[in-house]
């Protein structure tokens, strides 16, 4: 089958007054169709410059793409001309951040915002397009919709407005979603609601989730596969099964013994293990070896000068090491 | 009751009087705690745990007298610190530190390390430089920050490290109690685990007491002894660590535990359960007798007429429902 979305050797930099920072230093992906993959992170990993990578978001000047293919659907994506970006953004590739106060617009109701989309993309008429967002509306689980799609983004608690978001990114059925820790500001009973909600909607619409996450509870809960990213490098990816039973690169399974037990109860001394140091956050472009070195416990010499490739190590698992089991 | 109870919070309340916008002139009472009791024993991690809104942040900034309450009161060593005179107030400072959420926004980025963690000592009147400094160190090299940050300023460290020069500032009085509101939230989740080890750590050193405020239940499950459940500003359920996670009595706690997200795939959840939270509200269900009614799954008629008491169902386990037999 052929993927929906295949990324080839994309590199994203940022000039700083630092010098230059690579944020995505050569990422290879592939997303089928109607899957959930899990991206796995910690801050400045990456993992949003990915997202905003895909659907040609990168703030310039400072940003930009430097190389590689973002092939969606057989059309690569950085071969496009801003128009034709323009009409995929929302009906093909949809976005949802972390923060839905700050992506929606303070100053229009939620129902013309919504509405917005469906004229735009699905060139609806007025009255055509307010009763599809009532629909919408009910469809992600606000109750009393037809009286809130008067209401604005402030009158709305955080998870009413997630969900908002959500009915926006899915007006136009789009192949594939990007979820930008879509939970991540909201309480734990919430957030149960809205990834039930999510994987409800994509059963029944067929779209593609890219789930960005720092969450690795999240992922286990949601993700088919699960692709984890160090310093702008994907450094191990597989089946969530085998990511969580038999992580294979250190950082997985530092990140993973970093987790409280959630599902036992922890001994008075217990430690965690968990990972030392902290994420060093400039490379230079001509670094050839493990970015996680520093921090690694199995780190040798021979760690600095090779180049690493993303290597199989059976059913669909890769991993970034050379060190490796 | 323990004998060796440090710090005792008794039928607190606290109400906060808003106007829900600038331009309105009716005021909105939110009551964000509605007769909180609970206690802290020496040397022990008691657990806070609920969601935004709950009251837990207000508890813990009553307690570190950083706020008064509207009624109830607060004993430490058996003394109400609402009653203190300014010197046993100053003392009580010595006793009781508190560390922050947020490490970017709780430190003086005009102050260096050294400064910031020597600053206490100066409020409190250790007048020798020489031994202010040799406390210092000893602080910093307690919480593992090296010696040559001493003259750095804020901006210069990742939020791991700011948040140990928060704790190490918190630490340099040689408290009896800390209260720590989301200490780790706001960290990344391998720094997150760096600075739970040294919180245990300086907690056997130092036979601190915590009170240990956060959103995460397992991060909570892992510091403590004993468990506070917070729902709207009332305690639904309190019971030892071990007791509270095997047999959770409350229908918020069992709520709030089916809804975290396990890190095992092979324990997926299917469908969260029925919840039934008309989250249009900002505050369902501060006005009904139990505050979780609205929500609740198991409501019954009573829970509509009278508001549930704290029961005690085994020894050291409290709840407060209609449902649970005492």
């Amino acid at each position: 089958m052929v993927p929906l979305l295949t990324i080839r050797n994309l590199r994203t930099c940022f000039e700083t007054t630092w010098g230059t920072v690579w944020a995505l230093a050569g990422i290879d992906l592939e997303v089928e169709k109607g899957e959930t993959l899990g991206v796995v992170g910690e801050s400045g990993c990456g993992k949003t410059v990915l997202a905003l990578s895909i659907l040609r978001l990168v703030p310039r000047p400072a940003g930009r793409i430097v190389a590689g293919e973002i092939v969606f659907d057989g059309v690569d994506l950085l071969g496009l001309d801003e128009e034709a970006m323009r009409t995929l953004r929302g009906r093909e590739i949809s976005m949802i951040f972390q923060e839905p106060m700050n992506s929606l617009n303070p100053v229009f109701t939620v129902g013309d915002q919504i509405a917005e989309v469906l004229t735009l993309h699905r060139r609806m008429g007025a009255r055509e397009a307010g009763e599809m967002t009532v629909e919408l509306l009910a469809r992600v689980g606000i109750p009393d919709a037809r009286k809130r799609v008067r209401d604005y983004p402030h009158q709305l608690s955080g998870g009413q407005r997630q969900r908002v978001m959500i009915a926006m990114a899915l007006a136009c059925r789009p192949r594939l979603l990007l979820a930008d820790e879509p939970t991540t500001a909201l309480d734990v009973t919430v957030q149960a609601q809205i990834l039930a909600l999510l994987e409800n909607l994509q059963e029944e619409t067929g779209t593609a989730v890219v789930l960005i996450t720092h969450d690795l509870g999240v992922v286990a809960q949601t993700a088919r596969r699960v692709a984890v990213m160090y310093a702008g490098q994907i450094v191990e990816e597989g089946p969530v099964e085998a990511i969580f039973s038999r992580p294979m690169h250190p950082y997985t399974i530092g990140l993973l013994s970093s987790i409280p037990p959630v599902d036992r109860l922890p001994g008075k001394d217990e430690r965690l293990k968990g990972i030392g140091g902290t994420v060093p956050t400039y490379f230079s472009a001509d670094l050839k070896g493990c970015r996680f070195l520093e921090r690694c416990p199995w780190a040798d010499e021979g760690c600095r000068d090779f180049p690493l490739a993303l290597s199989p190590c059976g059913d669909g698992h890769y991993v970034r090491c050379r060190r490796a089991p | 009751m323990e004998a060796s109870s440090l710090l005792e919070v008794r039928d607190l309340e606290k109400v906060f009087t808003v106007t829900s916008n600038p331009f309105a002139a009716k005021k909105v009472v939110i009551r964000a705690l509605d007769g909180v009791t609970m206690e802290v024993a020496e040397g022990e991690t008691v657990g806070v745990v609920g969601e935004s809104g709950c009251g837990k942040t207000t508890l813990g900034r009553i307690v570190a007298r950083l706020e008064e309450p509207t009624a109830g009161e607060v004993l430490f060593r058996g003394r109400d610190i609402f009653s203190f005179t300014k010197e046993e107030l100053k003392a009580y400072r010595r006793e009781v530190q508190i560390v922050f959420q947020d490490p970017f926004a709780s430190l003086n980025p005009r102050r260096t390390t050294g400064g910031t963690i020597e600053e206490p000592l100066i409020v409190h009147g250790v007048k020798d430089r020489a031994e202010r400094r040799r406390r210092v160190m000893e602080v910093m090299d307690a919480v593992g920050l090296p010696r040559d940050v001493l003259d750095r300023y804020p901006h210069e460290f990742s939020g791991g490290q700011r948040q140990r020069i928060c704790i190490a500032r918190a630490l340099v009085l040689q408290p009896s109690l800390i209260v720590a509101d989301e200490p780790v939230s706001a960290l990344d989740v391998s720094i997150q685990a760096q600075i739970l080890n040294l919180m245990k750590d300086l907690q056997r050193a130092f036979s601190l007491a915590y009170l240990f405020i956060s959103h995460d239940i397992g991060v909570v499950r892992f510091m403590s002894d004993r468990v506070v459940v917070m729902y709207l500003g009332k305690v639904v359920e309190a019971a030892s660590n071990e007791e509270l996670f095997a047999r959770p009595c409350h229908p918020y706690t069992r709520l709030l535990l089916e809804a975290v997200p396990v890190p095992d795939p092979r324990k997926r959840k299917k469908t969260p359960m029925a919840d039934t939270y008309p989250s249009s509200e900002p505050l369902p269900g501060a006005d009904t007798p139990c505050r979780f009614l609205s929500r609740c799954p198991l409501r019954m008629d009573i829970c509509r007429r009278d508001e549930p008491t704290m029961n005690e169902v085994t020894p050291g386990h409290f709840v407060a429902c209609h449902r649970v037999p005492s």
